[in-house]
């Protein structure tokens, strides 16, 4: 009988089809959302117009009417459908390619083999192979089903899969199976494995805590990195099969049991979550953040299951989907960004909302008592929460009735008062929690994007090199030569440049010396190009290397004198200059001869092998030379090295700047110095507020009789160029989008539009006159 | 003649403006009052500090109520006020090294001396804005242990309502005692310092004997202990005797006694009296006292604080003139290398090596001599397992809390590491190298005598071995990570000292966590049964030691070269 009303049915639609068909094409989107719905009410009236599951009392494929294969194959077929009636339900409203893929694939292997089990299945539930309420509803569900998946899969290319949609398919696979198990499953295929219960910390017990917090942390991760409507899809599903999962031993007669309803606050918590995914219903989301998150993790600590049942049965299963999803659900929800992070306003709207529940739920208890005395929602009206806390929180559990007619409510005060305290004292605890997970992801975030970066930057460098190894020398054409191009350095979250639009490029050979008052820039410059600061935009190339992209090798060109001798003072001069020597691997032979003429030349032989801490500050400084030098680098670089040296120090040093230059090497260093600068430099660059403004070559300045002081003077007084730092172009003075605390544009109140428009008026008046 | 005269008046006078903005802006350097600036971090700030008031004296509350519970001190079911005055005075004894200790850093070893000096103020204000300074914090270090604990009495004696208001008043005022104490102190200490440092045999050999002296002492004291103790059979004798101390302790320390009847009041059948008639002669005396001790660190620290501060004294070292070569090294034992010589001439470092290598093995020995004459049951012997194992972590993890200041104490030298041609990690790695291997010896010379005298099986003892050695490792590694992401190096700028590191204040924490997790973990598993507790316990702590050395490794690549002062 059933399957002639399958039959029927197939044949209706498959008619209805053909008969309506350029009107179904016409509104395809509108049609399929139709009877996605049309298959959700046969789904809903189905699922729960009997509760009756032979599954319930089936042990390890044994205690069921059928065979074990017969067996095993109709709870796989109850499972698998649930599944594929979810996923049919959902195809219409997302548009992504796994849903279709999986609609004319998995779905329609489904509904083939629930037709093929239907009588089975139709008997699993309604406990007869005769046509019934359950029944008929259930063959047109498999009917829907089938002509639906049918249906996407005639028009989506058949069995055309790409690769790359298949492989998606295969990772969504454990999320479509795993999240649909329904809870007679584990304990039907498996058996009550684990005698003892699942409850004080015992093996199975934290085995399902376990499970908790790899289901929380795996979507996490598995999800991360998709689209925000994607991740929607996704735990929409999960959490609409759950929900189906959790209602397995629902049906229309056990709503008449007040104790059935589902108003715990876990309960709860699995029909707002796919309410919160579907719709936009932000206070109750919060709510569920604050109140069901807290709620779910105490009942994990302190199931309230009985003692006797075993680690698979049903009951114990559904109490863990259901905690499971009311904990991980809210959390996966705001760190995958569905809904913004919480503010303080939606905390005090969630301890608004828990109030009302409490009261709620505390009148309801009172007064359910009254028809059944087991009536414990919330856990507030028997002494579970009490008797795990010890004989003082018993005691305080003092009643105190009253009748209203015939009906005696009892509460009792002073224990549900502080019940409702220290519920609300944890929930500001967890406001805290959750600004700490906040931050921890948000700094997470950052480094990760930060690593994608220099990823994609080493890649794009081989791509545009012609795959060259990245220790090798990208662009020849900056061989033997400091190459900066429009540098630009940005501190912090400051909106101004330090560094703007700075190019510059500097030839073997020369000595370059690099002027600018106080706050100029040149250190900022300078530290970007030695890679103590990154710079925010522009690039840097060293002997053809670099400085971002190939930082070791960059780093290997150059020898560097900071403004200020950053020393390890507990070392000697010469196991200073060894160690770093080592950092640039340079061989002993070079480095022997390197440092004996560096001695010789600067006059420290006879204090090397002091400790730093006991030099002056030129023999520091003379230190810090000798080890920019000791690898013998093509660029040398010195941020004011001349300040506060005696005049023979700055002569020694002068005339190792001269030697190095002429071995064809590159020396840019910075000073205040003028006449030092005028005596050894081939060319000066001036920068002022960030900008080069200025690059003349001495010879230039000799030949046109210009005295370099009053040269500098003139350009550094000159009004061209606005004192003060400069700002931001528009495009870069965005601050980094901050998904925490995000503030919405205000709209105007009724009130205030009625004033603007009042104003309006009166200037449109006025401009009229 | 007059003008002169009047302009020297003028300049002897405290000049309130000026002392002000000296005073704040030392405050600020040192409490770091930034988060006065921004609602939310106060708000948070004022959360976390009646959060760690609360729990200071839930655990105070806890003991005491423990004490009062097993009458060990009293029969009559309530704390005897001497033995609050112990706790008082073993507090004062620790303040009184404290601030001794801290002054003469803070006096004479501080960098910001060097820029103090050269304000245009006059150098009196300095010293006092210095000292007030340091009596502000003192206040805000009585308020994080000595009120929560006096508190605790209070609450659990059902003392009067005025005590809540008074002891913490009264113990305000009283916190200026050890600090200014400390004042006069912080000189001969500074000049015995200086001494030590100018003559590093005595200072070695007075090292050798303190340290000699330690182990025959404890030694000693370890072999002193019975075979066989039974506390149950003796409690009657212990008990005496420790009343018997409680009644010598307040004869032979009175004004401790006086004091604490001063700030708690006494019991008159079994009333609770705040205010005895001797009440206002103690803190007319305390007055008093505060008053000389102003007067002598007036008199004799000002003059010797000013006098060493345009003194310089750094450069005393005598030049050595062996010649050295040149060594040519890998850069990662290059780096290990000298950053352990580094260490080793920080005598700050190798103090508390040395301190952590000889105490540790002598508090194990202790432990398992109690332990062992202790007649215990399978779950006393888990708790030997565990505590042993907690005092070892929190022994070896404490001394390694310095790692957190690893990289900032370079100062600027630190950022200069980012232009050198090497991957961060090979330049941030090898300098855990030193700690690491203290360690490692520290370790291996102190778990053979646990193992020894534990019930634990040869393979179970080498893989609680190596799961501590794990758990200390990933601790330098987490603790190092602190650092480089957040350097202090300004505070190292500004007072050359590091302390009340954020970082440092961390690693203690996670110090304290790891073990009191480790500990948990082993009572847990332990009590759990099973054969697989130690193989559990192991791959948890290799998994912790991955997971934070490939976050070292991860954090350094992608972060170190943005990391900023």
């Amino acid at each position: 009988m059933n399957y002639i009303f399958l039959g029927v049915i197939i044949v209706l639609f498959i008619a209805l089809y053909f008969i309506f068909r350029k009107q179904i094409n016409k509104k395809l989107s509108f049609v399929m959302k139709g009877v996605s719905l049309f298959l959700a009410v046969c789904f809903f009236i189905r699922y729960f117009s009997s509760s009756h599951s032979i599954f319930q009392d089936v042990s390890a494929l044994s205690g069921s009417p059928f065979s074990p294969f017969v067996t095993f194959m109709t709870a796989l077929m109850v499972w698998l459908s649930v599944a594929s009636v979810i996923i049919l339900m959902m195809l219409p409203f997302f548009k992504f390619d796994v849903l279709k893929n999986y609609a004319k694939t998995f779905c329609l292997v489904v509904s083939i083999l629930n037709i093929g089990f239907m009588s089975q299945i139709i008997y699993s539930f309604t406990g007869t192979y005769d046509l019934s309420l359950g029944g008929g509803f259930y063959a047109i569900e498999v009917g829907i089903s089938f002509v639906y998946s049918l249906y996407i899969f005639l028009t989506n290319g058949y069995f055309k899969i790409s690769k790359k949609q298949g492989l998606e398919m295969l990772a969504c696979l454990p999320i479509v199976l795993l999240f649909s198990i329904p809870p007679f499953i584990p304990q039907t295929f498996f058996g009550n494995i684990g005698s003892l219960a699942s409850k004080d910390f015992a093996l199975y017990h934290r085995l399902y805590l376990y499970l908790c917090f790899i289901v929380l942390f795996g979507l996490y991760f598995l999800l991360r990195n998709r689209n925000r409507e994607y991740i929607r899809m996704a735990l929409l599903y999960i959490s609409l099969v759950t929900l189906v999962s959790y209602c397995f031993d629902y049906d229309f007669h056990r709503f008449i049991e007040p104790t059935r309803w589902p108003l715990h606050l876990c309960n709860t918590a699995m029909f707002i979550t796919p309410i919160c995914l579907m719709f936009k219903v932000e206070k109750v989301f919060y709510f569920t953040l604050f109140i069901n998150v807290l709620g779910a993790l105490l009942a994990m600590f302190m199931p309230n299951y009985g003692d006797t049942l075993g680690a698979l049965s049903p009951t114990v299963v559904r109490f863990w989907t259901n905690h499971i999803m009311a904990f991980a659900m809210p959390l996966l929800i705001i760190l995958l960004g569905i809904y913004q992070r919480p503010k303080l306003k939606h905390f005090y709207y969630s301890m608004v909302g828990f109030l009302i529940y409490y009261v709620f739920v505390l009148i309801i208890n009172a007064w359910f008592t009254n028809y059944d005395a087991s009536v414990d929602f919330f856990f507030i009206n028997s002494d579970f929460v009490a008797e795990k806390l010890g004989t003082w929180a018993e005691n305080l559990r003092v009643p105190w009735s009253f009748n209203i007619g015939s009906l005696t409510f009892t509460f009792y005060p002073l224990y549900q008062f502080l019940y409702f305290l220290v519920y609300t004292v944890l929930g500001l605890g967890v406001w805290f929690v959750y600004v700490w997970i906040f931050q921890m992801q948000d700094f997470y975030n950052m480094v990760r994007g930060k690593n994608k970066k220099i990823k994609l930057d080493s890649l794009a460098l081989k791509q545009k090199y012609n795959q060259k190894e990245v220790d090798k020398c990208m662009n020849e054409a900056s061989k033997d030569k400091l190459v900066i191009s429009g540098v630009y350095k940005q501190y912090g979250n400051n909106k101004r440049y330090s560094a703007e639009n700075v190019s510059l490029q500097v030839k073997a050979g020369e000595i370059l010396g690099f002027l600018g008052p106080n706050g100029a820039g040149k250190s900022t410059i300078i530290k970007c190009v030695v890679g103590i600061q990154p710079a925010t935009k522009g690039s840097i190339e060293i002997n053809g290397y670099d400085i971002q992209k190939q930082p070791e090798m960059a780093k290997a060109q150059f020898g560097f004198v900071p403004d200020h001798y950053a020393l390890y003072e507990k070392l000697t001069g010469r196991e200073y200059i060894n160690y770093i020597a080592d950092l640039y691997n340079v061989e002993k032979q070079d480095r022997d001869k390197r440092l004996a003429k560096l001695l010789k030349s600067l006059n420290m032989e006879h204090a090397i092998d002091n400790k730093i801490a006991t030099y002056s500050h030129g023999m520091k400084q003379k230190i810090a030379i000798m080890s920019a030098l000791v690898h013998n680098p093509k660029l040398w670089i010195l941020d004011e090295p001349l300040t506060g040296l005696d005049p023979t120090s700055i002569y020694e040093v002068k005339e190792c700047m001269r030697e190095h230059a002429k071995a064809g090497n590159i020396v840019f260093f910075s000073s205040h110095i003028i006449d030092v600068v005028e005596k050894i430099c081939d060319r000066i660059v001036i920068i002022k507020n960030g900008r080069i403004v200025k690059s003349v070559t001495m010879k230039k300045l000799q030949k046109d009789n210009i005295n370099l002081e009053e040269f500098y003077l003139n350009i550094i007084n000159q009004k061209d160029v606005l004192p003060g730092e400069v700002e931001i172009p528009q495009e870069n003075a965005q601050p980094p989008e901050s998904k925490f605390f995000e503030e919405k544009p205000k709209k105007d109140g009724w009130i205030k539009k009625i004033i603007k428009k009042i104003k309006l008026k009166k200037q449109q008046k006025k401009s009229k006159k | 003649m007059q003008k002169n005269k009047a302009e020297k008046l003028k300049n002897s006078k405290i000049n309130l403006n000026k002392f002000k903005t000296l005073f704040l802006m030392q405050l600020k350097e040192r409490l770091n009052l930034s988060f006065l600036k921004n609602k939310k971090q106060l708000l948070f700030k004022v959360i976390f500090a009646i959060l760690g008031f609360v729990v200071v004296t839930a655990v105070a509350y806890l003991v005491l109520w423990l004490c009062q519970f097993l009458n060990i001190f009293s029969a009559l079911n309530r704390i005897p006020i001497s033995v609050m005055a112990v706790v008082f005075f073993v507090i004062f004894v620790l303040n009184l090294f404290t601030c001794t200790v801290g002054l003469s850093k803070t006096l004479f070893y501080s960098k910001d001396n060097q820029m103090l000096v050269t304000f245009p103020v006059n150098g009196n204000l300095i010293y006092l804005s210095k000292m007030l300074v340091y009596y502000i914090n003192e206040i805000k270090r009585t308020f994080t242990f000595v009120i929560p604990i006096f508190f605790a009495y209070g609450l659990l004696s059902a003392l009067p309502f005025m005590y809540f208001i008074w002891m913490p008043i009264m113990l305000v005022i009283f916190a200026a005692i050890p600090v200014l104490i400390g004042g006069l102190l912080s000189f001969p200490m500074h000049y015995v310092l200086k001494f030590l440092r100018r003559f590093p045999l005595v200072k070695t050999i007075s090292a050798l004997i303190l340290v000699g002296g330690l182990v025959v002492g404890a030694v000693f004291l370890i072999e002193a202990i019975p075979e066989n103790i039974n506390l149950i059979e003796s409690w009657t004798a212990v008990s005496r005797a420790m009343r018997s101390f409680l009644s010598w302790f307040s004869d032979a320390f009175y004004i401790f006694y006086a004091f604490t009847i001063f700030l708690c009041g006494k019991f008159e059948n079994l009333q609770s009296v705040l205010f005895t008639e001797y009440s206002w002669i103690v803190l007319l005396i305390m007055l008093a006292v505060i008053l000389v001790l102003v007067g002598l660190n007036y008199l004799i620290s000002r003059p010797l604080y000013l006098r060493s501060i345009s003194k310089q004294f750094e450069f005393d070292v005598k030049n050595k003139k062996v010649k050295h070569f040149n060594i040519k090294r890998n850069s990662f034992v290059s780096t290990s290398i000298y950053e352990s010589r580094r260490l080793v001439r920080d005598n700050g470092v190798l103090s508390t090596a040395i301190a952590t290598l000889v105490i540790t093995p002598i508090a194990i020995l202790l432990l398992c001599s109690i332990y062992a004459a202790i007649n215990t049951r399978a779950m006393g012997d888990f708790f030997v397992i565990g505590f042993n194992i907690l005092i070892l972590l929190l022994f070896i993890m404490a001394s390694n809390i310095g790692v957190s200041s690893i990289y900032s104490r370079d100062g600027e030298a630190m950022f200069l590491n980012k232009t050198k041609p090497q991957k961060p990690y090979k330049i941030l790695f090898p300098r855990l190298f030193f700690n690491s291997v203290v360690s490692v010896i520290i370790l291996t010379i102190s778990a053979p005598i646990f193992f020894v005298n534990s019930t634990l099986s040869a393979g179970n003892a080498i893989l609680a071995y190596f799961m501590m050695l794990f758990l200390i490792l990933a601790h330098i590694l987490w603790s190092a990570e602190l650092d480089f992401l957040n350097p202090q190096t300004v505070r190292m700028r500004t007072e050359g000292i590091l302390s009340g590191n954020p970082n440092e204040v961390k690693s203690t924490i996670l110090a304290f966590a790891l073990s009191a997790v480790a500990f948990g973990l082993i009572l847990f598993f332990l009590m759990d049964g099973g054969n697989f507790v130690w193989f559990k316990l192991f791959f948890i702590a290799l998994a912790l030691l991955l997971l934070r050395g490939w976050m070292f490794y991860y954090k350094s690549k992608v972060l170190f070269k943005e990391m900023q002062s």
